[in-house]
């Protein structure tokens, strides 16, 4: 596509993000509501050399890509809460074998099979770890297709750079939703990381053996667990992100990731005209978590507000990063006819934190 | 400016459509637009639902809680489901082919048209769609109808092209007031 400024379903953006910034192979199994991805890279990976291919099940889509990653490749599979429960082996095997990859769950509700509407309740799976095993991985909750955009060069570059899985997530109303997209940022990055020196290419030629596994014997577990914990060491000191808004004197803070952000943010700018102290976080990545932003945030803040499209998930890394300082409540459900938290909702619990 | 748009009909009427040139529309004036729709699992009935957001600034929210400046109601049978949806002040079309009686709402300015009957005395009766977008387009501005237009083109693209006719005209038509209409 020649155009820079399109219009497009959230789903299909993260796929044409991954086209312009050079990732060629996508992995994934049909699941609403994530079926977008894989229906638009079908249409358009082999238009630039690529492939996408439909596994038999999400078993098989993570261990392709595992397959994938060990020859030094960066590939991407896609799916929604059902699927990425199964994959999760396949994921702790690969942050083990420090294989790079790009992930995106387009949560929805569950547990179980559940619902195909959208929900946020993944947050827990996203950021502590599907599978077993002391490991983190860096995970982007984007909040519009914008923000895809942007953060898909920073994903696969610290996906090569800190070489593990990144994660990234959308509740399924966002993913399913069109918008105005400005793709000058997607640029192509992938070709630019050399991963000669740790994957698999092949007998000929060849120096020193590459060796990729995820099972270690003892003090060799051990190094292994240690190196992962430094890397989320590294990556909790250098890679959080996030949004703020009006926070230097705020009494009360509204925090959400994701859509719900932007509904969010759109009622604090509203409340901030009419005088009301209220700021905003968004955190943008949900591992690291910006606890930055709440260890700086002024000692008039008295309560922080979690609005998330679950039953309280985020809420309780908002209270590890404030440890007491202030008071933290939650608002949040799932279901419904329209899933997405409704900015009334928000305005009538804000109505009794803030009292006129 | 900020405007909230909903367009609801029966599927296959083309209200998804609607909600699409809109957008295309806006963009072609350099403003932002979102669209979330709801549709049934049928490919014909059911009912189908569009809700547009455009502005031309960074738009948060992309809900529409009864808040709707533009509310659009193609079929009879989503009357009652989505009038709700306009806000206080705003515009209420009604397909006045198919929505016989006008609809009960207070404090809302209603626009009758009957867009299907327009539509067919042109030739397709399946640009009702276009026609009613037309029309709301000369009555309240929220988009050109020049932008409608070139949009139009690019929305067809190569594979539609030949509907790009129709369609304009259909628009053209609903723009010009088209018919006689009686308020």
């Amino acid at each position: 596509m020649e155009s820079n400024t399109l219009f497009m379903k959230n789903s299909e953006i993260f796929a044409e993000a991954m086209i312009r910034c050079g990732i060629r192979y996508h992995f994934a199994y049909p699941i609403t509501p994530a079926t977008d991805v894989m229906k638009y890279t079908a249409a358009h990976f082999h238009k630039v050399g690529g492939r996408m291919f439909q596994a038999e099940s999400e078993l098989a889509v993570i261990n392709c890509l595992t397959g994938l990653a060990a020859t030094g490749q960066l590939g991407c599979a896609s799916t929604s809460g059902p699927g990425f429960d199964l994959m999760q082996e396949g994921i702790g095997f690969m942050t083990a074998a420090e294989l790079p990859c790009i992930l995106l769950d387009n949560m929805r509700v569950g547990p179980g099979d559940g619902d195909i509407i959208g929900s946020q309740q993944d947050y827990f799976m996203a950021t502590r770890g599907g599978s077993h095993g002391d490991y983190y991985i860096p995970v982007y909750a984007p909040a519009s297709g914008q923000e895809i955009v942007d953060l898909m060069p920073v994903a696969i570059d610290r996906a090569f750079t800190y070489r593990t899985p990144v994660l990234f997530v959308m509740d399924g109303v966002m993913a399913q939703m069109i918008e105005t997209v400005d793709f000058t940022p997607a640029k192509e990055t992938v070709s630019s990381y050399d991963t000669g020196e740790w994957s698999y290419t092949g007998a000929k030629d060849r120096g020193k053996r590459a060796l990729i596994t995820g099972s270690y014997a003892h003090s060799d577990g051990e190094q292994m667990v240690k190196k992962l914990m430094a890397k989320a060491e590294a990556m909790t000191a250098k890679e959080q992100l996030w949004e703020e808004y009006e926070l230097e004197d705020a009494e009360v803070v509204v925090c959400a990731f994701g859509l719900p952000g932007r509904v969010c943010r759109e009622i604090v700018q509203e409340r901030r005209k009419q005088g009301e102290k209220i700021g905003f976080i968004r955190p943008i990545t949900l591992f690291p978590f910006p606890e930055k932003v709440f260890a700086g945030l002024p000692g008039s803040v008295r309560e922080i507000l979690v609005v998330e499209m679950n039953y309280g998930q985020m809420v309780q890394d908002v209270r590890l990063a404030v440890n007491g300082r202030c008071n933290v409540s939650h608002y949040g459900h799932v279901g419904g006819d329209q899933p997405m938290i409704k900015a009334r909702e928000v305005r009538n619990r804000l109505a009794a934190l803030v009292p006129a | 400016m900020k405007k909230k748009l909903v367009f609801a009909g029966s599927g296959g009427q083309g209200v998804i459509s609607m909600a699409t040139l809109t957008c295309l529309a806006a963009i072609e004036c350099k403003w932002n637009a979102v669209m979330s729709q709801t549709y049934g699992i049928e490919q014909r009935g059911g009912t189908a639902v569009g809700f547009v957001v455009i502005s031309d600034e960074e738009i948060g929210s992309p809900m529409i809680e009864e808040d709707a400046d533009i509310c659009c109601l193609m079929h009879p049978m989503i009357v009652d489901a989505h009038i709700k949806d306009a806000a206080s002040g705003g515009i209420v079309l009604y397909n006045s082919s198919l929505v016989k009686s006008e609809p009960v709402r207070e404090s809302v300015e209603f626009l009758s048209v009957p867009a299907t009957d327009a539509a067919q005395e042109l030739g397709e009766r399946r640009a009702a769609n276009m026609f009613a977008l037309g029309r709301l387009s000369a009555e309240t501005g929220f988009v050109p109808i020049e932008a409608l237009c070139s949009a139009l083109e690019k929305m067809l693209g190569e594979k539609k092209k030949h509907l790009v006719e129709i369609n304009q005209k259909a628009l053209r038509a609903g723009y010009a007031g088209g018919c006689n209409e009686e308020k």
